[in-house]
């Protein structure tokens, strides 16, 4: 029991003032407790807050009408009064030392978030340029003195900047760049700079007074509308004299220097902990050379002029400090407070994104909804993707459309990942960055399948591809790429921000990281089938002879002891593997494995979990790559490739200098926007014609799946299949029960006979891909080629189809004989391109007239023709049975399927019912009869829903099971699913509305009977 | 100790803060409810589960039984506007204990230490303790846990004050010329020797800056023992005087790394003595919500049955 349970078991708890956020676009100068963006003290009387499932069912059937799955949030606030106070006082200096170079001062460790900070930089000597600085964590940071320290001080430079401290920057590094080599710093005190003490940085902090007056003025370059800011005047200096005293009189030096800096004010809240005086810290004397001093205090803005919630809040406000802000994108967040034996106990009830404040009457309200709802408003197309081939679980369509909104089920990439395949359910990588595998293959032993469609299982994050090699069974994965100068050209996508080269003068420094399961691996087997390793990845590079391999890196995991290796090789004398002793377990548990290289240092380690190990140098010779990666395909072809016969997710290889030391994918904190689960639903092909909303994909796979969907109270998107309601943690009540006896108010119960459906059609697009070509483009309109030109046309094609873009991605010319005899080669595409615009003149070569295709969707083709004569040609030809142009590829063909299941027992009692779902998603005939079948079993008897009032626990979420009873009334009991909660904050008063569907305990295997649990996977 | 002595018809004090105008006795006695909103949620069998919210606020209803009119201008001049819009203060001196409910209850309140600050980051760690057999008040479960680690260095004399719940006022408006008598029990832990503290009360100008103080004088205290220090004095003049700030000082030559202070019954009172603790709901500014005139129909320099009703609000 944790205090926050015993306070809410109480008949009679407390609350406490609620926290109420809104992250206004602001400099963080003007960011903290107290200051714009924190109106917890501005929360009127009432507050709601609604969080629901979407069930995803059709709508005459939906248990869920109504429901709001992303979340709203509505306030009421009040006007502003004055600011809260903040304790103020000083944080432990810090200081140091340097000779030349860039400079660098530490922050004093104990800086907390939004703390003022002054980092001061001293020059002895030299001019020094300050065009750039960084400071700790972006903390947002202004120069307030840049100038001599007075004659009485000597006429150095004094450097002084002030921040407001971003999170997590205690400790952290002010660099001064930009600082040539020959500059000195610091205070010395011997030599030439003999007499020259201590340093000291004070700040004065003078009587309060009106520091922003009239309409506007400007704190840190942000102009605001205020009026009546008051404030403390405070004055920066330095000294440097032997009595390490920062006084009036020294400080009034730097202000002497220049005087425009009496002005240089901040805002500070009024305490008693700091009044007007000077304060300075000092620096440790007697080293040689001192340059810096860090030191901070929490800063606060003083009162101003109140305002009431229509003047505070009105849009027309000039005075109001938010009367220029959006009032749709400030990220807003809300925490309800609960009185526990260890102090006020915060809930989060709302994350998301403000949508209005609306002023009506004297009073204003702040609306807001779920920032991820809106972020998946995105318009999004998905690739083609062939099922049978790369695999097209829904899942992985899901994850690719998240990963297009920002959101993320698994690590997202870095700036220096070149290529990410979560493989949450397809080969089809998200981030090709230039290695977009362009052929895959998963051998299958059962059957001795060569090309089966790539498994799926559970994996670390959403799925895994799998992979086996046991006494019975091998599956292989493979994931091949290859480039060469007569095949697409190789470019990096410099959208994924993958600046670098992989092998290459220019960049020889790689990573490749992954997932793995521990599975066991059999060596040797009874029957032929692939051989290798668990894992094992090759990057190499052959010249135009290709057996000659120039450079090779090979890595993976050696199949006879299940050691992380890499091999850095030219195939001739310098061939060296290095095999560490981190070994992957077999405990069938997913480990995270990486292996670095760098070519041209010889260097390479490998990580698993939270081991790693370096080897020591593997000679190579840098002649051995060439100047760069694009250099490499013109020279020869490079090719990348991965098999793998144990279970993988999430595959990262990241290109650049940097990699090798940088943090790992695996050790970079990583909080998931997304609660999902696997689907047992797949698709046939992935090709939206046009792009579309993604929340509205999202939708249509909920339907196709029987999943709910929503965002959660702390903004993640919940889709959750039905095998998610099955598990422990979703059908255990967590909390305590909900009863009339204690806590719930009389119950509207209503046991629904309006949705029972005892016979249900689904209606679906069933969906093949052909495996044999043929013509998905058959084009007899003259095309006009301008001589020596390149044409660039996008044609539709007369049947949705997949094209190879890649490896056949050029055009056989045909010949005037082929055209006269009606001869079209097999297994090309074609042109017939001619001298004449009605195709009586001479036919072209491909090196005189050529097409390529250079991109494709399901229905579309853009076809690049290169016209190299002097003359103007046509695609075009005059014989009676040839087409002018034709483009091979594998027909996708769908038509309306429906398939019916019906509940006999039902239908005996109650006649039939009939529910016809089209469902779009759906291009798989079992995949249909199983979500029919679901359906029926679903409807077929009346839905069980109850409406309760409840005594407010902040910690209740839809989804979650709670044990109801209403002994001495309706007689209600049971376990109830919640779909949907209202928060109703009214003053003291705190009232949960839920609504609530019937369920059941959770299965349990070889004991429960099947229509009297819920099951998960 | 004895029980409070009897006041009788003591003028009430009203306007804003280092101007207030000393007002008659209401005759008709003052209404004072401290108000916390309460819900009473009704469950399906008949039984109840009630909320409150951890704060309140006071509403005054001031009821004489006839002004001068002389008098009765006094207030209506903030009624009209012509004294600004306020908010304003109203001091009634027969409140035992000016102090918030969790500062006088030594965080029994909230559970933390709301309301209890500290000159510096050197000066120790404030916390709520709920250990209650350091806890002096009979029945109660909380009191304040001063700790001094010596990390970073203590300042020469560390302090804790009891800040006020309203922003804008750096301490607590006074009435000049009052005697105040600020009070705590303060206990060391049991295994140290003994300590010096002192009770001290701070006055400030408008801008919190310090004009004077009067203090107890160091006051030895005992491990293990309970002490009440208390500090009585006359206030200091208005001006530039405005508000005024109880705080706790200990000399840190007498300190033990480590050690710690445990403070109960906190009390600031407008008197003369010392008496006994009693809960404080604190000084909050307050608006003007009703006042009412009516004219006699004897003396028409009368205005009778005036009634004022003031309610207290938030910063």
């Amino acid at each position: 029991m944790t205090a926050l349970d015993d306070a809410l078991a109480s008949p009679s708890p407390v609350w406490v003032p609620p926290q109420l956020q809104a992250d206004w676009d602001v400099p963080r100068a003007y960011r903290g407790v107290g200051t714009v963006d924190d109106l917890s003290t501005q929360h009127g009387e009432a507050a709601t807050i609604s969080h629901s499932f979407d069930d995803g069912l059709p709508d005459t059937v939906t248990t869920t009408s109504g429901a709001d799955a992303g979340g709203v949030l509505d306030v009421d606030l009040t006007g502003r009064g004055t600011m809260y106070a903040a304790t103020i006082g000083w944080r432990t200096p810090a200081s140091g030392t340097q000779l030349g170079g860039q400079a660098t001062a530490t922050w004093p460790v104990d800086i907390a978030t939004d703390d003022l900070v002054i980092t001061a930089f001293s020059v002895v000597t030299g001019i020094i340029d300050i065009t750039g600085w960084t400071a700790p964590g972006g903390s947002e940071t202004v120069l307030i003195y840049n100038g001599d320290d007075g004659a009485a001080l000597g006429g150095n430079r004094i450097i002084v900047f002030a921040s407001r401290a971003a999170p997590g920057t205690a400790g952290g590094s002010f660099v001064l760049a930009h600082v040539a080599s020959n500059y000195r710093w610091g205070w010395s005190t011997n030599g030439v700079y003999a007499n020259q003490g201590g340093f000291s940085v004070g700040v004065k902090v003078g009587a309060p007074v009106t520091v922003l007056s009239g309409t506007s003025g400007t704190i840190s370059g942000l102009t605001v509308p205020f009026s009546g800011v008051r404030g403390y005047v405070m004055t920066m200096g330095s000294t440097r004299d032997t009595t390490l005293t920062g006084t009036d009189t020294q400080l009034a030096n730097v202000l002497s220097a220049d005087p425009s800096l009496a002005d240089v004010r901040f805002l500070v809240q009024r305490t008693g902990l700091i009044g007007q005086g000077s304060y300075t810290r000092t620096m440790t004397k007697g080293v040689s050379n001192a340059y810096s001093l860090g030191v901070g205090f929490p800063l606060t803005i003083d009162d101003r002029a109140p305002m009431d919630a229509r003047q505070y809040f009105s849009p027309y406000n000039t005075a109001s400090p938010v009367v220029s802000y959006d009032r749709d994108l400030a990220p807003v967040r809300y925490n309800f407070g609960v009185l526990t034996s260890a102090g006020p106990d915060y809930t989060r009830l709302f994350t998301g994104q403000m949508s209005d404040v609306p002023v009506k009457s004297r009073s204003a309200s702040l609306a807001a909804t779920s920032a991820r709802r809106l972020a998946m408003m995105r318009s999004v197309k998905p690739p083609l993707v062939w099922g049978a081939k790369e695999g097209a679980n829904m899942s992985w369509l899901l994850s690719w459309v998240w990963y297009q909104c920002g959101l993320s089920v698994s690590p997202k990439p870095a700036a220096t990942t070149r290529y990410w395949n979560p493989l949450h359910g397809s080969l089809r990588e998200f981030v090709a960055g230039g290695l977009g595998f362009n052929f895959t293959s998963t051998y299958d032993s059962l059957g001795t399948v060569a090309n089966s469609a790539p498994q799926w299982v559970d994996g670390p994050f959403l799925m895994g591809m799998y992979g086996e090699r046991s006494a019975v069974r091998t599956v292989r994965s493979h994931l091949g790429w290859t480039r060469s100068a007569t095949q697409a050209p190789f470019t990096r996508d410099t959208d994924a921000g993958a600046p670098y080269d992989m092998l290459s003068q220019a960049n020889s420094t790689c990573r490749v990281s992954m997932w793995v399961r521990g599975d066991p691996y059999l060596v040797t087997t009874a029957y032929t089938g692939p051989v290798g390793h668990p894992v094992e990845g090759n990057i190499q590079w052959n010249d135009n002879t290709p057996a000659n391999v120039r450079a090779r890196i090979q890595y993976g995991i050696r199949n006879s002891d299940r050691t992380l290796f890499i091999r850095l090789s030219d195939d001739t004398t310098n061939d060296n593997f290095w095999f560490s002793t981190i070994t992957l377990p077999t405990d069938g548990a997913w480990h995270f494995v990486s292996w670095s290289w760098n070519w041209k240092a010889g260097t390479v380690k490998a990580k698993m979990d939270g081991g790693a190990e370096q080897s020591s140098t593997l000679p190579t010779v840098d002649g051995d790559i060439p100047s760069t990666d694009a250099g490499f395909i013109a020279l020869g072809f490079m090719s990348c490739t991965m098999d793998f016969m144990i279970p993988c997710s999430d595959i990262y290889i990241d290109a650049g200098p940097n990699v090798y030391t940088a943090p790992y994918v695996r050790d970079v904190a990583f909080s998931a926007d997304i609660v999902t689960r696997p689907l047992d639903v797949a698709l046939e092909i992935i090709a939206e014609p046009v792009a579309r909303e993604a929340w509205g994909i999202m939708v249509d796979v909920a339907l196709a799946s029987l999943s709910s969907y929503r965002t959660d109270e702390l903004d993640r998107v919940v889709f959750a299949p039905l095998s998610y309601f099955g598990e422990a943690a979703q059908t255990t009540p967590q909390l305590v029960a909900m009863d009339t006896e204690s806590n719930m108010a009389d119950p509207d119960v209503l046991r629904d006979p309006s949705r029972i459906r005892n016979n249900v059609t689904v209606e679906f697009n069933e969906t093949r891909v052909d495996t044999g070509k043929t013509m998905v483009l058959s084009y007899s309109t003259v095309i006009s080629l301008p001589a020596s030109s390149w044409t660039v046309l996008t044609f539709a094609l007369d049947t949705t189809a997949i094209l190879d873009t890649i490896t056949s991605p050029t055009f056989t010319n045909l010949t005037s004989g082929q055209v006269a005899a009606g001869t079209i080669p097999a297994g090309v595409s074609f042109i017939t391109a001619n001298t004449l615009e009605d195709g009586t003149g001479t036919y072209m070569t491909s090196s005189q007239v050529s097409a390529v295709i250079i991109g494709a969707d399901s229905d579309s083709v853009t076809i690049q023709f290169r016209n190299t004569a002097s003359g103007r040609r046509y695609i075009v030809n005059n014989g009676t049975d040839v087409p002018f142009m034709g483009v091979l590829g594998n027909a996708v063909v769908s038509n309306t399927g429906y398939v019916t299941t019906s509940d006999p027992a039902s239908i005996a009692k109650r006649g039939e019912r009939t529910l016809s779902a089209s469902i779009g998603y759906l291009q798989r005939r079992q995949d249909a009869t199983m979500i029919s079948g679901l359906l029926t079993a679903m409807l077929c008897g009346p839905t069980t829903v109850t409406d309760v009032t409840v005594f407010g626990d902040p910690r209740r979420t839809p989804g979650q099971v709670f044990t109801v009873d209403d002994a001495q009334g309706t007689s209600l009991s049971g376990l109830w699913r919640a779909t949907a909660i209202t928060h109703n904050r009214n003053d003291a008063e705190y009232t949960q509305n839920i609504s609530m569907v019937g369920t059941t305990p959770p299965g349990v295997w070889d004991q429960s009977n099947w229509d009297e649990v819920t099951w998960s996977d | 100790m004895a029980p409070r002595v009897g006041r009788y018809e003591p003028p009430v004090y009203f306007g804003a803060p280092g101007a207030l105008v000393q007002l008659p006795w209401p005759r008709s006695g003052i209404n004072t409810p401290y108000e916390r909103q309460i819900f009473d949620f009704l469950t399906g069998s008949g039984g109840h589960r009630v909320s409150s919210l951890i704060g309140g606020s006071r509403q005054y209803g001031v009821n004489w039984d006839a002004l001068h009119q002389t008098t009765f201008d006094r207030i209506n001049q903030y009624w009209l506007g012509t004294m600004g819009p306020g908010p304003f203060v109203f001091i009634d001196p027969s409140r035992p204990n000016m102090l918030s409910p969790n500062q006088s209850a030594a965080s029994s309140v909230w559970n933390d230490t709301t309301g209890f600050g500290k000159f510096s980051d050197a000066d120790g760690y404030i916390t709520s303790n709920s250990n209650m057999t350091h806890v002096h008040r009979p029945g109660g479960t909380r009191s304040i846990r001063w700790q001094h680690t010596n990390s970073p260095a203590w300042t020469p004399f560390p302090g804790m004050l009891l800040k006020t719940e309203y922003p804008t006022w750096p301490g607590i408006p006074f009435v000049a010329g009052l005697p105040y008598t600020f009070s705590f029990w303060v206990k060391p832990m049991d295994d140290v020797g003994t300590s010096q503290v002192a009770a001290k009360i701070f006055w400030l100008d408008s801008t919190g800056a310090e004009v004077s103080n009067t203090t107890s004088g160091d006051i030895t205290v005992t491990g293990g023992v309970w002490t009440r220090l208390s500090v009585t004095t006359t206030s200091a003049p208005a001006l530039p005087s405005m508000f005024m700030e109880a705080r706790v000082l200990c000399v840190a030559s007498t300190l033990t790394a480590g050690m710690s202070f445990y403070i109960d019954e906190v009390m600031l009172e407008q008197s003369a003595t010392l008496n006994d603790w009693a809960p404080g709901a604190g000084i909050q500014p307050v608006a003007m919500t009703q006042w009412s005139e009516d004219v006699p129909w004897v003396d028409a320099m009368f205005r009778v049955s005036p009634g004022l009703v003031l309610r207290e609000v938030v910063g």
